[in-house]
């Protein structure tokens, strides 16, 4: 057995990553020519998360869809995806860009995820708890970009969470798989309500779960904003409440980074000191088959009313490790005729 | 030259009917019925929008993203290397004398090749930026495997009346992949024959392409095959059909094959 799985161990998250593709940057510059010319405030952007298959984790993907405009406020996002809503700030200048006070930077959208997880905005809006930054600048000329992502995460100070027990697949927390399948139908029927209705309902990329004790009866999928009255009612006396994510990480004692600031909330609003956490996953058919999920049960750190905010991470690190800008230079991939008409 | 193949392409008219069955082609019709069938059954498929006359406005291409791809056919350092695929007659893939030709100038072109091992060295430092920042001691930080990935699409070619693959692939580090690159992730006999690089019909990025001269007659034998023996290929299946022969010219690309039709 994996040791890191064992109870009192620290859990280890795998990093949100990005993917952005060619598209997006061919739409940055057109934007950068055309709408923001010299302007370079942060705009509204938006990427995809996906459940990680079981080869691979996903990263969070950016396309030419990613920008927002009056008649297209979201992205249109397919069964197993979340919109995960952004802000990009291009820098003029590459001067401006290396000036930058990153952790400030960092700071400045960890105290927005902070306040909205103590005002209860996040619960209604779960969407809050992933918002990213993203800091680029454009060399349209040569087709060079440089761009770095963050992901803000809220770290208590301590150890961090750990393991109460070691991880379970899903089938063994629902009892069998066809309570599993029931399961995934009604995280479905929550995600197609949140996608039909998202200025009412927020993203469902978050979510809480009650496994009722009598095998006969099917599992539930609920909002954040749900849990109070289920924890309360008496939904827990007759079963299980467990919180729920979409997961991009495929590893099995490792869950995406993005279900920390979810961790926190569950700390800080709700005064939970243990946790049971469902690891959305997908399976190897790609139907939606949700039975490659984990289960894990957490011991959540100490985030008192009152305490401070805790500490902000999350600027994505390099191919080697570090936390540092990434490079991409596009110039020998661009058709050299475009090229030429849009340096016109 | 691109030019004036679009031009061609606007003057051709557009065919509405079906000769699938006969000689394994698809209307513009056709293509986009397939298509939806491939989303519905695997959405991370998606279409994209495009200003071909002759597709509907949404329903241009097809593009799947960030397909791992996590060995090489054929290791640029070592020929001994190369791993066997199972060869044979496939459908008749055969050298195309244009395209070999644009092969062979694009690959004198091509510098060292390189593999994505040491691909990290030549990553431009712009500076240390680390200095300041709250250090994340839950983050974790080895054994994430990094793979090379694809965008794949998948367009509509008016020409030959065929759907046509489109091959974008990042490096280890998400940086894009040199050309040169590319064919190591494509199956031998193929790479030297029916693989181009041209500007990509709806975003003008350059890519490798799958070269679709041969198409139209591999998916009339496949279906050839399958009447023979009382199956039928349905014709908004023939997506599932393309691109389970296409994995045997790109057979470490992991795209999605599961909702496949038997074949």
């Amino acid at each position: 057995k994996d040791k890191s799985m064992s109870s009192g161990e620290p859990v280890k998250f795998v990093p949100v990553s990005s993917a952005v593709d060619v598209m997006f940057w061919q739409k940055l510059s057109e934007m950068k020519l055309n709408v923001w010319k010299l302007g370079d405030g942060s705009v509204p952007i938006e990427a995809l998360r996906s459940l990680a298959a079981p080869s691979s984790s996903s990263p969070l993907q950016l396309t030419h869809e990613a920008f927002l405009s009056a008649d297209k406020k979201s992205l249109s996002a397919a069964r197993g995806e979340w919109a995960v809503r952004g802000e990009l700030k291009n820098y003029n200048t590459m001067e401006g860009f290396k000036a930058e006070k990153w952790q400030e930077v960092a700071d400045t959208v960890g105290r927005r995820i902070w306040d909205a997880i103590e005002s209860g905005e996040a619960e209604k809006h779960p969407e809050l708890l992933s918002q990213f930054k993203l800091c680029s600048h454009a060399d349209i000329k040569k087709w060079v970009f440089t761009y770095w992502f963050c992901f803000p995460t809220l770290v208590a100070a301590g150890t961090g969470v750990t393991f109460d027990a070691a991880a379970c697949p899903v089938d063994q927390v629902t009892g069998s798989s066809e309570r599993t399948k029931q399961l995934q139908h009604a995280v479905e029927a929550l995600a197609a309500r949140c996608r039909a209705d998202p200025a009412e309902l927020g993203s469902s990329e978050f979510f809480i779960v009650h496994v009722p004790h009598d095998a006969a009866q099917p599992p539930e999928a609920g909002l954040l904003r749900d849990f109070q009255s289920w924890k309360t009612g008496e939904r827990a006396q007759s079963g299980q409440i467990l919180l729920g994510f979409a997961d991009s990480s495929n590893l099995p004692a490792n869950p995406s980074g993005s279900v920390r600031n979810l961790l926190v909330l569950a700390a800080h609003k709700w005064g939970l000191a243990q946790a049971k956490v469902l690891c959305l996953r997908e399976s190897l058919s790609r139907d939606g088959d949700i039975s490659g999920s984990v289960v894990l049960s957490l011991r959540l750190p100490e985030l008192p009313q009152g305490c401070a905010m805790p500490q902000v991470t999350g600027w994505e690190a390099n191919a080697k490790g570090r936390p540092s800008p990434r490079l991409v230079d596009l110039s020998a991939i661009m058709d050299s005729q475009r090229l030429a008409e849009e340096s016109v | 030259m691109q030019t004036l193949l679009r031009i061609g392409e606007m003057l051709m008219p557009a065919s509405t009917e079906s000769h699938y069955l006969d000689k394994g082609v698809l209307t513009p019709a056709e293509f986009v019925a397939a298509g939806d069938l491939l989303v519905t059954k695997c959405p991370s498929w998606k279409w994209e929008k495009g200003d071909r006359s002759h597709l509907p406005k949404d329903k241009q291409f097809l593009i799947i993203r960030n397909v791992p791809c996590r060995r090489r056919v054929r290791d640029p350092n070592d020929d001994e290397n190369e791993v066997a695929l199972e060869g044979g007659d496939d459908g008749g893939w055969t050298a195309t004398h244009t395209t070999s030709e644009d092969l062979s100038k694009e690959l004198s072109k091509a510098s060292e090749p390189k593999t994505g091992a040491d691909s990290d060295d030549d990553i431009p430092d712009i500076g240390d930026f680390s200095g300041g920042l709250v250090s994340d001691l839950s983050a974790l930080s080895v054994s994430v495997v990094k793979t090379r990935t694809y965008d794949i699409s998948i367009t509509y070619d008016k020409y030959y009346q065929t759907p046509r693959m489109w091959l974008f692939g990042y490096d280890e580090a998400r940086r894009p992949l040199k050309t040169e690159m590319i064919f190591e992730d494509i199956s031998g006999d193929h790479a030297n024959k029916t693989v181009t690089i041209e500007p990509h019909p709806h975003t003008g990025v350059s890519m490798a392409s799958i070269h679709p001269c041969r198409h139209a007659s591999v998916m009339k034998k496949f279906n050839d095959v399958a009447r023979s023996h009382g199956k039928e290929i349905r014709v908004d299946q023939a997506l599932f059909l393309f691109l389970k022969f296409m994995s045997a010219l790109v057979p470490y690309i992991e795209y999605d094959t599961s909702a496949s039709v038997e074949i």
